[in-house]
């Protein structure tokens, strides 16, 4: 039961410093002040209870302080993902203060409810400075450019001598395959466009126009598929794409612009068709499907009943899952001196994204970071994680990949169903807003400010087309989603809504990720139709992209500055990145600059007031004082050139209909 | 007639809500503006002539005291403040029509009573629905607020002595007002509280003003300070000084 007549007097706010010092999350520990307010003096006594996994409880005695009750707390030694709460002593009786609206306020309640969350990462965490600052560009590598060499159809040719079925598009603008092709009636992606490491190296200066700093290539190494996530040989990049000279030479050239290349690494099963598994004797190994416990690989898998009966991915036989245990492939992938983790990155690459980082051990993550920073002190690992990572739970326990000791970063998906749900109108910009400081409070900062925003994927539908039709494209079949025509008005609102999308997905702290045709208007619903070649639709954005791109590299505060969020109309959102003093939030050297952008998705101007000086909006009070010691009194829009001024922190603006404004205000 | 206290008694029927009253003090307001006095009225010719008698020997005192200044200042606000709407209104028998004639220039202090007596009347006697007549107390309304903030915040009993509906009126304002200020930042109880218009059993006329004007000159100060909550809700009917 939820008792309300007390709720006003009895708040705790953990996005202010006044009830939860320091803001957000805390490194192992650290020292934590926790507070509520007792407007009234209705408590007689109260206790904090803080709780976690595995029976953790700890209940600290509280003291009255100026209208307030607050107790000292210090973060445990190992990280964890925490809940506290407060359990009050009233003259009616006990009760407990609760979070609730998303965790942000404090809810009176009869009985203990959901607690407010507290993360504790481990103390030393950081995450590569150059990946926080840089823009991200996600190529799927058969789709994205031929070169005019025979390198791919040469590559197909030997696939084809391997014994492998596949098809070979001669158009580049044909449409990707998605019929069942296979014996047993299913869809199976063998079907190349031919697109190569020589394309993309011929493209960089494209790419680099767009304020990219680093460029995710999906899978490279030598496979059946066409997305490569079923990996024959590790150490080889495929044929299609081209030979280990190339790779190392686009590595070289993108360097060259101040791009680097991250990999994806599938590192939780190997193809049935590879090297180690060998189920179609199209390797001369001995693999250990076809050689069994004469293979070196045996122990990678488990076999319930060998050959055929095996532990696969999802149950996919063509995806059987490795052991990460096995002393022998932690070798050949992560530890040993030639291992596929470091190899890769003495080749040229900067970072691995790892597939299903959720299916990989926490022991296993954390290994693999160290082998790679081993290799290359400033490399990069991102986890593919769909939910909340610090909370995330699977297979039985609560995932610590999040929490210092394993991932740098993750797919932030999340932020792409909160963006999008706002800008299909499924939610409002305070929603959108509440979901942003919840990131800013529960996300370790080294973390956050790392996290991969995107907007569209290789496994999700296209944010055009998920701006366009509002719909969900998993309620759909591969036949209807294949039949489904974007209409062109449709596709006129999704390319509108986009803008909004891309400016959000720029100004947020972490990094922004563009998937490879979002910038050219390219629709697609989920795969394989999110996959096709590289074209221009009808409502490119190249120009805006570029102009985002370019305004985040140009100006620290955009990557690195501390940030606050603001919904001052339920249709607009406003976010704050700030630098003062010289350095960002990390201590790093940065530029001073205070940036304001304000997205409207009405189809109607806003005029509105946007208040910086609220004091729950994510930034903590010493960066709220030193905002207010810049005192910023105008403001001039770097997109527009428009000009606003600013009154005590009070910013009046207009901002047209479905468009944004990014005022730079001194 | 103006008429001083008492008691309300709302009863809803098949036409809307009808209020009547007991034990009120009524006076009369002769004049006009600054020249505006109180009479005792008429003395009543039936009935109960000790009472009667007593009756009239309580609004001849209320009378004098008003005339001589020695009530509170709420207290002479409000006659003044009735007795401009029961005449406005009686000058303008289509009541939709009263922004046309009937303007006033607020500044924030106790005169701002009259926001509440005019939303009373035409919700009371006029029947208008509530947005209706909130939308007309606002255009015949402007608040002007002064550098020095004038009167300090006042306790809600002091009202409902006056005239019990206005006291409760506030209330509803404020409670339309704390839950926009709600929708805006859901829990922040503190922000809410902040805004509102009445705190601890006290009401901020100022605010009051503020939130039903349709519009507002004020410092910079004032949008910075008190107000910073209203107007990042509203700004379009805030101007600066």
């Amino acid at each position: 039961m939820i008792v309300s007549e007390l709720t006003p007097f009895i708040t705790h706010d953990p996005a202010r410093e006044r009830f939860h010092s320091p803001l957000g999350a805390v490194e192992t520990g650290a020292a934590l002040r926790l507070a509520f307010s007792d407007g009234r003096s209705d408590v007689k006594r109260a206790e904090l209870v803080i709780a976690g996994d595995d029976g953790f409880e700890q209940a600290l005695d509280m003291r009255p302080e100026g209208g307030d009750w607050a107790a000292e707390f210090t973060a445990p030694d190992e990280p964890a993902a925490l809940w506290y709460s407060f359990r009050l002593t009233l003259e009616s009786g006990e009760l407990w203060l609760c979070a609730a609206y998303g965790g942000r306020f404090g809810q009176l309640m009869s009985t203990r409810g959901e607690g407010f969350r507290l993360t504790v990462y481990r103390r030393g965490f950081s995450t590569p400075e150059w990946f926080r600052r840089s823009a991200m560009y996600q190529i799927f590598p058969d789709r994205f450019a031929r070169d005019p060499s025979s390198t791919a159809t040469d590559g197909v040719r030997r696939h084809i001598a391997m014994g492998r079925q596949v098809k070979y598009h001669e158009g580049w603008d044909e449409p990707v395959d998605w019929q069942p092709n296979s014996a047993e009636g299913f869809y199976f992606p063998l079907d190349f466009f031919g697109g190569t490491f020589k394309g993309i190296e011929q493209s960089l200066d494209y790419i680099a126009s767009l304020g990219i700093g680093v460029i995710y290539l999906n899978p490279i190494v030598e496979a059946r598929s066409n997305h490569r996530y079923d990996a024959g040989d590790y150490m080889q990049p495929d044929q299609i794409l081209g030979s280990l000279e190339d790779f190392e030479s686009l590595c070289k050239s993108a360097a060259e612009r101040g791009i680097r290349i991250m990999l994806d690494g599938v590192f939780s099963h190997t193809g049935a068709d590879s090297i180690y598994f060998n189920r179609d004797n199209h390797y001369r190994s001995d693999g250990a499907y076809n050689a069994g416990t004469r293979s070196p690989f045996y122990s990678w898998y488990d076999f319930r009943k060998w050959p055929s009966d095996y532990r696969c991915w999802w149950n996919f036989p063509d995806l059987p899952e490795v052991n990460e245990h096995d002393p022998g492939w932690e070798r050949l992938v992560i530890t040993g001196g030639d291992s596929v983790v470091k190899t890769w990155l003495r080749r040229g690459a900067s970072g691995w994204r790892l597939d299903v980082a959720d299916e990989l051990p926490d022991d296993t993550l954390a290994k693999i970071r160290a082998s790679a920073r081993e290799e290359k002190p400033d490399s990069v690992i991102l986890g593919e994680v769909w939910e909340d990572a610090v909370t995330k739970f699977s297979y039985g326990s609560r995932r610590k990949y999040a929490l210092g000791d394993a991932l740098d970063t993750v797919m932030n998906y999340p932020f792409r169903s909160a963006v999008l749900d706002f800008l299909c109108w499924r939610t409002d910009a305070w929603a959108l807003k509440g979901f942003l400081i919840s990131q800013r409070l529960n996300y370790p900062q080294p973390m956050y400010f790392a996290l991969m925003n995107l907007l569209s994927s290789h496994d999700v539908e296209r944010a055009r087309t998920a701006l366009a039709t509002r719909l969900d494209a998993r309620g759909m079949n591969r036949e209807q989603q294949a039949r489904f025509i974007v209409s062109d008005a449709q596709d006129a609102r999704g390319a509108a809504m986009q803008r909004l999308a891309a400016a959000i997905q720029f100004t947020v702290p972490g990094v922004p990720s563009v998937y490879y045709g979002d910038e050219t208007g390219m629709n697609g619903m989920l795969d394989p139709f999110n996959r096709a070649p590289f074209t221009t639709g009808a409502r490119p954005l190249v120009d805006w992209y570029r102009t985002l791109g370019r305004a985040r590299r140009d100006n620290d505060a955009l990557s690195v500055g501390s940030a606050a969020f603001y919904s001052p109309n339920p249709d607009v959102l406003c976010i704050l990145r700030c630098i003062t003093g010289g350095r960002d939030i990390f201590g790093e050297r940065a530029e001073d600059g205070i940036f304001l952008c304000a997205v409207n998705r009405a189809a109607e101007p806003r005029d509105l007031v946007c208040d910086l000086w609220l004091d729950n909006t994510g930034l903590t009070a010493a960066e709220l004082e030193a905002l207010k010691a810049a005192n910023p009194t105008k403001g001039e829009c770097i997109l527009s050139g428009e000009r606003v001024s600013v009154a005590q922190g009070l910013v009046k603006i207009t901002v047209p209909a479905e468009d944004v404004r990014l005022y730079k205000l001194s | 007639m103006v008429y001083f206290g008492g008691t309300a008694h709302e009863l809803w029927t098949e036409r809307g809500l009808e209020v009547t009253y007991s034990g009120r003090t009524a006076v009369v307001a002769e004049g006009e503006g600054r020249e505006i006095h109180a009479e005792a009225p008429e003395p009543r010719r039936a009935g109960d002539v000790k009472a009667g008698y007593n009756e009239l020997a309580r609004c001849l005192e209320l009378a004098i005291r008003l005339n001589a200044g020695a009530l509170s200042p709420l207290s002479s606000a409000y006659f003044r403040a009735s007795a401009e709407v029961s005449r406005a209104i009686e000058d303008n028998p289509d009541w939709r029509r009263l922004p046309a004639t009937f303007r006033v220039q607020l500044e924030g202090g106790a005169e701002s009573i009259i926001l509440v007596e005019l939303l009373r009347r035409l919700l009371d006697d006029c029947r208008a629905a509530w947005d209706e007549a909130v939308a007309i107390v606002g255009d015949c309304c402007t608040l002007r607020i002064p550098r020095m903030r004038p009167g300090a915040p006042v306790p809600m009993a002091a009202v409902a002595a006056l005239q019990p509906r206005d006291a409760k009126l506030i209330g509803v304002i404020n409670d339309r007002l704390c839950s926009r200020l709600w929708q805006a930042w859901p829990g922040d109880w503190l922000r809410i509280g902040e805004g509102a218009v009445v705190r601890d059993g006290e009401a901020d006329f100022t605010m009051l003003a503020a939130v039903l004007c349709s519009r507002v000159y004020c410092t910079k100060e004032e949008l910075a300070g008190p107000l910073r909550a209203l107007y990042t809700l509203e700004p379009a009917r805030f101007a600066e000084l």
